[in-house]
């Protein structure tokens, strides 16, 4: 199972012996919202059929993999990785935490300091000079970034 | 709309960001610059996916004197027009520093008694401390990465001038430097020095391998041939780890290196057996220690037959490929040979000093040493009265 926070919570019951005849449960995920929820459900159970479709062939698996991971993103928005990611952690989801987690450092890399603060939501809390300090000192690694 | 991320995404995250960028994004907040620089994530980089594979750099000798230089090639480059230049942030005393190593990116240099560590990805370096005990003592050097603690060493050998062939000769004064630790340790390694045993005077680099280092070695007791000393960085002693027997005589030219995880020894055939180098190479065989420690395991693995006079091997490459330095008049020509399908790729040629070794070690992007505070260039004068090795 590929939601290992969900199989975890079926392998407590089972220790717990309670029977659960009933074919549907219900599984209590308060930190994960509809939305992004959707999104990981479709994504495993594409990642699966993709699977299951090239059974021994792991390059084909891979490639038709990758293809629906670019067509994924592009209907994805930037701010929606981060409650993606959280989703994926927070289910441990590996393949999905690993894909959207390439997904963001793709997003932010070579881009300003100031593009990444507003993308996380952060406030430089350096003191006076500290800043300055750091870039002086790695000015070369700071040439060539995008402009925002 | 903004979401805290725990810092274990972050980590995720900032795994898979080039070094370029995670270097920049120390900026971003004092709590990305603590994490960017935290011993673990420094340590996991090596195993990021990051690391460009088929680039090497390249050192060499300079025609110019004073000056060495760092390249950085793409291997299965044909036309190889991706040549960068390396800013090698240095200058020595004397001439040139002598090159100890290179492990995981990182170079370690030395000259008369100033030891040096760079990175060259993120164009730092720091001046170690000095060792203990500093003179006119002939010194050997070694640099490995230890694995059982994550710690990158320094290994100094320092002989006591007096009959080192003969009984009765003072073993040497070893001493470690741990990056980790930041200082040197005096060990107490001589006591384990086998008598009669001296280091091969041929300049080339030890070979390190799981935890310890390896020099040719002359063993000028009952045995009269070469065997390779070793240096477990572990148990702290010494070892000397014997050559089939007749094969190597003393003095022989041996250069120990590492083959697909072996131990090994790159042998060469001169044409005029001398101390030193200025000989034109006969053949060259390499050997393998299959099973390490015992000496009937050591097998030829094959011989280099190259249609050259002057020419040394640099290293192995992706297990087939052996890395060659064809030595001319005017610099030296750098090449890649598969064993398995003959194919030679053409590495460049470089402005290097007649007779002077190039040094090729993999590209590798690290950030070991970015927590280390800065190196100002020195600009200490050098003392006229000091003489230089």
């Amino acid at each position: 199972m590929k939601f290992c926070a969900v199989k975890q919570y079926f392998d407590d019951e089972n220790n717990n012996n309670i029977t659960s005849g009933a074919s549907t449960t219900m599984i209590p995920l308060p930190n994960v919202e509809s939305h992004p929820l959707a999104i990981l459900i479709t994504y495993c159970k594409k990642h699966l059929k993709i699977k299951a479709n090239n059974a021994d062939n792991k390059k084909e698996t891979e490639k038709e993999m990758e293809q629906y991971e670019q067509e994924l993103l592009k209907k994805v928005m930037p701010q929606e990785l981060t409650e993606l990611i959280l989703a994926a952690n927070y289910l441990n989801f590996k393949e999905a935490l690993d894909f959207f987690c390439r997904a963001v450092a793709s997003a932010i890399q070579n881009k300003s300091i100031e593009f990444v603060r507003k993308f996380f939501g952060l406030e430089s809390d350096f003191e006076l000079g500290e800043e300055e300090k750091l870039r002086e000192e790695f000015a070369w690694s700071f040439e060539g970034v995008d402009e925002d | 709309m903004f979401e805290y991320l725990p810092f274990e995404v972050l980590l995720e995250i900032f795994h898979r960001l080039p070094l370029k960028s995670l270097i920049q994004f120390r900026c971003v907040s004092k709590s990305c610059n603590s994490l960017i620089t935290s011993p673990a994530f420094i340590n996991f980089g090596l195993t990021r996916s990051h690391s460009d594979s088929n680039k090497l750099i390249v050192r060499y000798l300079d025609v110019k004197s004073h000056v060495e230089r760092y390249k950085l090639i793409h291997e299965d480059n044909d036309n190889n027009e991706q040549i960068q230049d390396l800013e090698f942030p240095l200058r020595s005393r004397c001439d040139c520093f002598q090159l100890v190593g290179s492990v995981n990116g990182l170079f370690c240099l030395y000259e008369e008694n100033r030891f040096i560590l760079w990175n060259p990805c993120i164009r730092k370096f720091i001046t170690l401390p000095k060792p203990s005990v500093t003179g006119l003592f002939p010194c050997y050097l070694a640099f490995l990465f230890d694995s059982r603690n994550n710690d990158y060493k320094v290994v100094r050998i320092a002989y006591q001038l007096v009959k080192i062939r003969s009984e009765g000769a003072k073993p040497p004064l070893v001493e470690v430097y741990s990056v980790r630790e930041g200082s040197w340790r005096i060990t107490s390694a001589g006591d384990s020095y086998p008598p009669k045993i001296t280091i091969s005077n041929w300049p080339h680099q030890a070979a390190s391998l799981n935890g310890a280092v390896y020099f040719p070695a002359n063993d000028w007791g009952e045995a009269q041939s070469s065997v390779v000393l070793s240096f477990d960085l572990g148990d702290e002693v010494f070892r000397v780890i014997s050559l089939p027997n007749g094969k190597f005589k003393l003095n022989a030219h041996i250069v120990t290196s590492v083959f697909k995880g072996l131990l090994s020894l790159i042998c060469y055939e001169h044409q005029h057996m001398g101390e030193y180098f200025m000989c034109r190479v006969k053949c060259c065989s390499v050997w393998v220690m299959k099973e390490y420690g015992v000496v009937d395991s050591w097998t030829k693995q094959f011989t280099i037959d190259l249609d050259m006079q002057y020419w040394k091997v640099l290293g192995f490459w992706k297990n087939d490929r052996i890395l060659v330095q064809k030595i001319q008049l005017d610099g030296s020509m750098l090449f890649s040979y598969d064993l398995e399908s003959q194919q030679v790729n053409n590495l460049g040629f470089y402005r290097s000093r007649w007779y002077s070794y190039c040094y090729v070690d993999n590209y590798v992007e690290n950030l070991v040493l970015l927590d280390k505070p800065n190196d100002a260039v020195s600009k200490r004068k050098v003392s006229k009265k000091r003489k230089c090795r």
